[in-house]
């Protein structure tokens, strides 16, 4: 791997003020790599992060059966990672005009990178550096350790088989919350205070706005410390509980448990003994697994909106760069590969970027105002155009703000049907065909809620999983770990191995008891071969939640409660 | 050097839809592509995709070694080491292992099996249709390497003489005592098997002695009671000598028909676990018959052909099914080309034992003419699990006929599609093989 040659590096400084132009920012330093196709080999399994640890699994092909999901929050073979300096990868053998144009991609990436709310935990270290100082930790422990170093390797694995359950939504809130204004008082007063009182006594939105604007008012009249402390004695006057209540909040916000891994590193007792000699190490590998798991939660969470952001810059910046004059057929060729939707599966570049120029064209012509939702005519609505050019600054701020799924959800249900419809999209139905023996892909719906609901169900999203502390304690157990069920049952084949990892994890030679309480449904085969056939058939299906116990490397299954469900 | 690269990436560019290589396994990429598994690397223009690794940091005799020590300190094997068709009729071992977490599956009643499209088309309208690959089994199925196209040859290229010897050592296959027929080869060796009088390499002493007895005796020089062996007359023609000769090397070599039912039915799991099975067989065969083996192939669906190494292990037609084509066409090219008298034949056969001629006449007769002819033939059926609970067409006609007993060379076994694990591979091609 070796850094760009220099005239390559002067094309691509010309691209950064170009963009910074047209309003991208990012840091001024960035790092642009050649790298080779055995480079990229080795890159892959490390998520492009050169200096991430080592870990024998890297070395295997990592199979992640096609039908069941992404196994790790990852982007291999990314062009850009999130680093500071952001470092980018290149093919030497690119002609100019060509990195160019993948160089606008990538200022697209960093400048999402470095802007996103959702990324804000990644912005105060540099990533590569960190890491790189992890993998010299472990190292040395497995230096220490030597001939036992492989069970450094069996704690990164247990610990890796939790990582896409880190608290990552709790990390922003936390960050958040240090930023937002007013003391804590004030946050719980607004937050979840009032919350319970609107559920209890249905108190509407305009008695809420009327508190807000009594405080803004206090605090400007009195300034902001005595605006508090007045406002707040009026809550006393009005509320005599409240105090009370918020000393039981702060009590219960510090023994929230966090997510697996922070329960774990707290209340192992194998990780806590003292006389674990090894605790000390298990817990620093514990730790970077964790760490390294929530740097790369908000890519996942934010991929078709990257995408479709990287994709709308180099195609806007490109086409007004002087490199393309000479090129534009084979540009037009190369990118219509990026850029166009297939006629079956889903293309995020391409999706995301449609949408984006349908959001700045509606913004510019003011169709996301109240006024014209609320038009009827379809003429009418066609022919709307308050010609604002407020569509760029918009779309600067739904990057700042929005993830996939904020900005798959932005536009109005009618605005979103327009954007199915102009572009032919629909849901696309699968099914078998027995006779010809072939999986059938047919146009299910071109209803704009279906495809939206299409395009959420097919979103990133880890079980949700909490921790059930009085369970743990009348069993005795080591965990008990609650799936809420939301809509999809877990992967049952891989629940023995994560169990068993988190069995030692908190046992180790004395294990204690995992329990993971979730929702299976019970269905004939028969059903099932139907159902593959015709997606229109309801099965007869049982629903059931059940316990899984593993103790001393034994699984059980236990139901504890059963639903039938008919047609 | 700028319109020569342009022309190179346009190349690249216009196989976007080709097949390429994605990592996480979303083989067909055009039409399972989501959101998900597109990546600059691969989607934007001027870069190719890497291949698979095939370069590891560890050997797999290193790899096998972790996963012993796993089992030892009381953990689950992680390393599963599947066989692949590689080029040219080799035999690979491709590593794999998979990351478990808790995730979520495709399934929820009601919902799943759906994505997304764009274009023209009425509701109902198909718009796309693809063949149901032999990797794609019921539920959550795995990759299926050898499915691969121009992917084939990413696993370790280990030698399939080597693959058979580790085979027969670590799952405790049986050897082969008696090889049966021998065939003369175009070698030759040099052998001091032959005698020559007076002169020669080297002086067989025994020989000699015998023969100067015999003289001695006529000379009437010898006493029987009293030989005195210093009054000897030696002649010249006494000496008997070893000569070295030029003898041809007789070897025994060995013919084995893969025959696999190819129709539709067989889709999933049944194919995936006969060409497991069959790989295993072809590599300890292989190192049986010193490398001397050939493998022909012969896939059926309601006909027979035989094809190449690559089409068997790749094809899947639909069609219904009659075992008994496979079995005439077997017999045909066994008695055309006359290999029953120079060569050890072998059958191995995999099928879900489904069979439009369920009485079972033509292939019962096809058999009785065939497995004679066999140093062993061996059946697979792995039984879809819509024939779970009772016994496939073609079980019952064999159990009906009583061919089975009569047959010792032949050897039948069943497993249920639903419970296939390279475990139970390995103790299908221990039974048909065995003693």
């Amino acid at each position: 791997m070796e850094l760009i040659d220099q005239h390559t590096k002067k094309i691509m400084e010309q691209c950064k003020k170009k963009s910074q132009e047209a309003g991208l920012q990012f840091d001024s330093s960035t790092l642009e790599y050649i790298v080779t196709n055995r480079d990229l080999i080795e890159l892959g399994p490390k998520v492009m992060i050169p200096s991430l640890y080592d870990y024998w699994v890297h070395d295997l092909q990592v199979i992640a059966g096609q039908k069941i999901y992404e196994v790790y929050p990852n982007n291999p073979y990314e062009t850009v990672i999130n680093t500071r300096p952001a470092i980018s990868f290149y093919n030497d053998n690119n002609p100019d005009w060509l990195n160019a144009m993948i160089f606008y991609h990538v200022l697209g990436h960093i400048d999402f990178f470095q802007n996103n709310s959702f990324f804000k935990h990644t912005r105060s270290e540099d990533f590569c550096g960190k890491a790189l100082s992890d993998k010299r930790e472990i190292e040395k422990i497995r230096q220490q350790l030597g001939e036992r170093k492989r069970w450094v390797d069996y704690v990164i694995e247990f610990a890796r088989a939790i990582d896409n359950l880190v608290g990552y939504y709790a990390e922003l809130k936390e960050l958040n919350r240090e930023e937002s204004q007013g003391s804590d008082r004030i946050q719980y007063y607004f937050g979840d205070f009032l919350k319970n009182i609107f559920e209890e006594q249905g108190i509407n939105h305009n008695q809420y706005l009327d508190k807000v604007a009594r405080c803004n008012h206090l605090q400007k009249e009195l300034g902001v410390e005595a605006g508090e402390k007045t406002f707040l004695k009026e809550v006393e006057k009005e509320y005599s509980e409240f105090e009370a209540l918020f000393e039981r909040y702060k009590r219960e916000q510090k023994a929230k448990p966090g997510d697996v891994f922070q329960h774990i590193l707290e209340n192992s007792p194998f990780l806590n003994l003292r006389q674990n000699k090894d605790a000390w190490w298990m817990k620093k590998v514990i730790q970077i697994i964790r760490d390294t798991s929530l740097h790369f939660q908000p890519q996942i969470r934010t991929k078709i909106f990257n995408e479709g952001w990287a994709s709308y810059w180099h195609q806007h910046l490109f086409i007004k760069d002087s490199l393309i004059e000479g090129h534009r057929d084979t540009y037009a060729k190369v990118n219509s590969g990026v850029m166009v939707m297939p006629r079956v599966g889903l293309n995020p570049y391409a999706l995301s970027f449609k949408l984006l120029e349908y959001i700045e064209e509606s913004a510019n012509a003011g169709k996301l105002s109240l006024e014209f939702q609320k038009i009827q005519g379809v003429e009418e609505r066609r022919k709307f155009d308050r010609k604002t050019g407020a569509g760029k600054k918009i779309l600067f701020d739904l990057r700042r703000n929005f993830n996939d799924s904020l900005l798959i959800n932005y536009l109005s249900d009618d605005d979103f049907q327009d954007f199915v419809d102009r572009y032919r999209l629909f849901v696309a139905g699968k099914r078998i065909n027995p006779e010809r023996r072939t999986v059938e892909y047919y146009v299910k719906s071109r209803r704009g809620k279906d495809y939206r609901k299409m395009l959420n169900d097919s979103l990133y999203h880890p079980p949700h999983i909490i921790i059930e502390e009085e369970e743990q304690q009348t069993r005795s157990g080591g965990l008990y770990l609650n799936h809420v069920f939301e809509g999809k049952t877990l992967v049952k084949r891989f629940i023995p191995a994560v169990l068993t990892g988190l069995e030692y994890l908190c046992g180790g030679d004395k294990p204690k008891a995992i329990c993971l309480e979730t929702t299976e449904f019970e269905i004939s085969e028969e059903d099932m071969w139907k159902m593959a056939m015709d997606s229109k058939y309801q099965p007869n299906y049982k629903k059931l939640r059940v316990v899984y116990t593993m103790k001393k490397k034994n699984l059980t299954r236990v139901v504890v409660n059963t639903e039938e469900k008919k047609k | 050097m700028t319109t020569e690269n342009e022309n190179k990436y346009l190349t690249a560019a216009d196989k976007q839809g080709e097949g390429l290589i994605v990592l996480r396994g979303a083989k067909n990429a055009s039409f399972e592509r989501g959101i998900y598994n597109a990546y600059d690397l691969i989607d934007l223009p001027g870069f190719t995709p890497p291949r698979l690794p095939v370069a590891m940091m560890e050997t797999l005799d290193q790899l096998r070694e972790r996963d012993g020590q796993r089992e030892k300190d009381g953990f689950h094997k992680k390393i599963k080491f599947r066989h692949a068709a590689g080029k040219n009729g080799a035999v690979i071992v491709v590593p794999t292992t998979e990351e478990e977490q808790l995730v979520h599956g495709q399934f929820e009643p009601g919902g799943g099996g759906q994505g997304s499209g764009q274009g023209e088309g009425e509701d109902g309208e198909v718009v796309g249709e693809q063949q149901i690959d032999p990797g794609e089994g019921e539920g959550e199925g795995e990759d299926n390497q050898a499915g691969e196209g121009g992917g084939g040859d990413h696993g370790v290229g280990s030698d399939t003489y080597e693959i058979g010897k580790k085979l027969t050592e670590e799952l405790k296959l049986p050897n082969l005592e008696d090889k049966g027929k021998k065939v003369p080869t175009d070698e030759y060796i040099f052998d001091l098997t032959d005698r020559h009088r007076k002169s020669g390499q080297i002086l067989d002493h025994k020989e000699t002695m015998r023969q100067i007895i015999k003289t001695n005796l006529i000379l009437g020089k010898l006493d029987r009671k009293n030989p005195e062996t210093d009054k000897f007359i030696v002649g010249p023609d006494d000496k008997v000598f070893r000569v070295l000769s030029r003898e041809k090397v007789y070897k025994s070599m060995a013919i084995v028909f893969f025959m696999r039912d190819y129709s539709g039915s067989m889709w999933g799991i049944p194919t995936e676990a006969i060409i497991e099975q069959h790989l295993i067989i072809y590599s300890w065969l292989m190192y049986q018959y010193e490398k001397l083996v050939i493998p022909r192939f012969i896939v059926h669906d309601a006909e027979a052909k035989e094809v190449d190494w690559n089409t068997y292990y790749k094809s899947i037609i639909a069609g219904g099914t009659r075992i008994a084509s496979g079995y005439k066409l077997i017999n045909e090219i066994i008695n055309k080309e006359g290999l029953e008298r120079d060569y050890n034949l072998y059958v191995f056969q995999g099928t879900d034992g489904e069979d439009w001629d369920s009485d079972g006449k033509e292939p019962l007769a096809a058999l009785e003419e065939l497995v004679p002819k066999l140093q062993r033939m061996g059946a697979s059926v792995i039984r879809n699990s819509w024939n779970k609970k009772n016994m496939t067409d073609f079980e019952q006609y064999l159990q009906k006929s009583g061919f089975q007993k009569k047959a010792t060379k032949f050897r039948l076994v069943s497993i249920n599609a639903d419970t296939v694990t390279p475990e139970k591979n390995i103790e299908a091609v221990k039974t048909l093989i065995g003693p």
